[in-house]
């Protein structure tokens, strides 16, 4: 009887440590990880979800909430409504052709001037700070400068040059005032990873490519860019994205342009949408989806086209692989 | 000869230097006109607009600031002059420091948990996260204004921090530096009968604690720079509630037709001065930042 007993006490005590521990990390676990959980739910989550039952509603004049299912008629109006094509789709289209214009020199120029960096003349680090601080100060700040600075009546710009130039005025020059801002104003991240990667590339290759007699052209080719790879992928896709979501520039430096159509990236015209009065959340909300599907599908591209190719790798894995890589 | 050599040696580094010059230069040009501008006269401003400098000592003035700040009285007949500009200063403020703070310690609880606390289904979950990352933003725009609008939060500051405790970016960056702590030094502690909370306190965090720094510094930036949110959530709102880089956009419509140059350019120096601080305090652990995670704003 005895030994039975106490194989009882010792498994009782067993069971009861075990559960003890299940129990305090399962607490542990909703202590840590708890609060997290219900914001991603609350903040994250459901808003996606939100967004896609009110892209498929209607909604009444004075209420935030869903009022009928209308299945795919919202998108189906964002697609065929002339008004719809004319406003939405003409803001779309600006914005990928300046982003085809800016994305190019969001990389050209940071990449550039990092390479002058990389050559470490004196004082390469108060350079460095210089061209990275127009980028960190809110874009309403630095945007009032340039309006005042570009201003048609007294601006320095036009001052100093004796010129008299409209540049916020026309569409033309407001959109280059806009690539002026996204320059001045961007490129301080692209540059700093650039910086970064070009004192990672292995210097012995340029020795030896040195000896081989290797063009700087030819160095530059074959053993700058394949050495900072990884840079320049996430600097193209973080680019690209960001400028398909292109939208304080323009609205803070052409609120004042008389062609207001002309100078609309598709973010502008959704904000406006939602300032509105008109309460046409449906639309935008199939808008906001519709524009993220064509963020999706170029960042898509993007990352087929850049990748080395290594059958069966995965999207997501390819993407966590950027991140990882500085 | 051997100051030939010199320059043929260094001909690269000279030419490079030159060059960075003068882009440095010019990167700082406005900087430098919007600072100086502060601090002149509107006649000195529009009379003398080619000029960067105060053009004489009559022309230096320090009223930018002093009618700045003395415009945060609401006057029915300027209704358009009304910048309650310490309600900005102090709204931006807790919306920066409060919601960056907040979210730090949720974010670096739940990197915690993935690291720490091997939890089922923990890597798929993660998996699942970092999945949501390729989810452009815009998609979610509207449907947050409406849930903000759910939750009654709407037109008041905490509609403006709350969305940013979703974010997943925060959460995946601290991990990455919880994962390099080495596993011994917590199962030690725990051996020696620490609670999971002092653990996370007395061991992971000061180790962890450049991380936080980082995603906290950009956090701040972030959230002391954005408009398009604010313009969304508090844009309607009475403007003691609106922060000071939305007001910017108010003083900077309305100085044109008011000829408050100086005004203007004086409320965006207080603006970029906090943000001036912090990069001078941790210059180098921002461009670190950036270099290694890919940070940008």
């Amino acid at each position: 009887m005895k030994p039975v007993r106490t194989t009882t006490l010792r498994e009782y005590a067993f069971k009861r440590e075990k559960l003890n521990n299940r129990a305090r990390s399962a607490g542990s676990l909703a202590f840590f990880f708890g609060p997290y959980f219900i914001c991603f739910i609350m903040f994250f989550a459901f808003p996606l979800v939100l967004g896609l039952i009110m892209s498929m509603s209607s909604f009444t004049s004075n209420s935030v909430y869903p009022a009928e299912f209308v299945g795919f008629s919202n998108f189906k109006t964002v697609f065929t409504n002339p008004v719809m094509i004319k406003d939405f789709w003409s803001s779309v289209w600006y914005t990928i052709r300046f982003a085809l214009i800016i994305v190019p020199l969001c990389i050209i120029i940071p990449l550039a001037l990092a390479m002058l960096i990389n050559l470490k003349p004196p004082g390469y680090k108060i350079f460095r700070a210089c061209i990275y601080l127009p980028g960190i100060f809110p874009l309403t700040a630095t945007g009032l400068i340039l309006l005042r600075m570009f201003s048609y009546h007294n601006g320095f710009i036009n001052a100093l040059f004796d010129i008299s130039v409209d540049w916020f005025g026309q569409t033309g020059t407001a959109w280059f005032m806009v690539g002026l801002f996204c320059i001045w104003g961007g490129i301080g991240g692209n540059f700093i990873i650039f910086c970064a990667g070009l004192e990672n590339v292995d210097k012995s290759l340029y020795e030896a490519s040195g000896i081989d007699g290797a063009s700087p052209w030819k160095r530059f080719l074959y053993v700058t860019l394949p050495g900072i790879k990884p840079q320049l992928v996430m600097c193209i896709f973080t680019s690209l994205c960001g400028y398909m979501n292109l939208y304080g520039q323009n609205y803070i430096l052409l609120s004042n342009t008389p062609d207001q159509d002309s100078v609309m990236t598709a973010v502008f015209r959704i904000q406006n949408m939602l300032l509105g009065s008109s309460r046409s959340y449906g639309y935008v909300a199939a808008m906001g989806i519709i524009l993220g599907l064509i963020i999706a599908a170029i960042s898509a591209v993007q990352m087929i086209a850049t990748k080395e190719r290594q059958g069966g790798n995965k999207r997501v894995s390819a993407f966590v692989d950027w991140k990882k890589s500085q | 000869m051997f100051r030939r050599s010199w320059i043929g040696k260094n001909l690269s580094k000279i030419i490079a230097f030159v060059i960075l010059l003068c882009v440095s230069l010019i990167f700082l040009l406005p900087l430098v006109y919007g600072v100086l501008g502060s601090v002149r006269t509107y006649t000195d401003l529009s009379g003398r607009p080619e000029s960067l400098f105060p053009t004489s000592p009559a022309a230096f003035t320090w009223d930018g600031y002093k009618e700045l700040f003395s415009k945060t009285k609401f006057v029915e007949s300027h209704a358009n002059e009304y910048f309650p500009i310490w309600n900005w200063l102090l709204n931006s403020l807790v919306v920066s420091l409060g919601g960056t703070l907040v979210y730090l310690l949720i974010a670096s609880f739940a990197a915690y948990a993935f690291v720490f606390l091997d939890f089922k289904y923990s890597d798929k979950i993660f998996g699942l996260l970092i999945a949501t990352m390729v989810i452009p933003g815009i998609v979610s725009t509207t449907p947050q204004l409406i849930n903000m609008n759910m939750l009654g939060l709407y037109k008041s500051l905490l509609g403006l921090i709350v969305p940013s405790f979703g974010g997943v970016y925060g959460v995946y960056l601290i991990r990455q530096f919880f994962i390099s702590i080495p596993k011994d030094l917590v199962e030690n502690a725990r051996m020696d009968g620490a609670s999971n909370i002092g653990i996370f306190f007395k061991v992971v965090l000061p180790l962890g604690k450049s991380a936080l720094f980082v995603q906290g510094l950009f956090g701040f930036m972030a959230a002391w720079n954005d408009v398009q949110w604010a313009q969304l959530i508090i844009g309607a709102a009475p403007r003691t509630t609106w922060t000071l880089a939305y007001g910017l956009k108010v003083i900077s419509d309305n100085s044109e037709a008011t000829e408050s140059m100086t005004l203007a350019f004086a409320s965006a120096v207080i603006a970029m001065i906090p943000i001036f601080i912090v990069y001078l305090v941790a210059q180098s652990k921002i461009i670190e930042g950036v270099a290694n995670t890919g940070i940008k704003r």
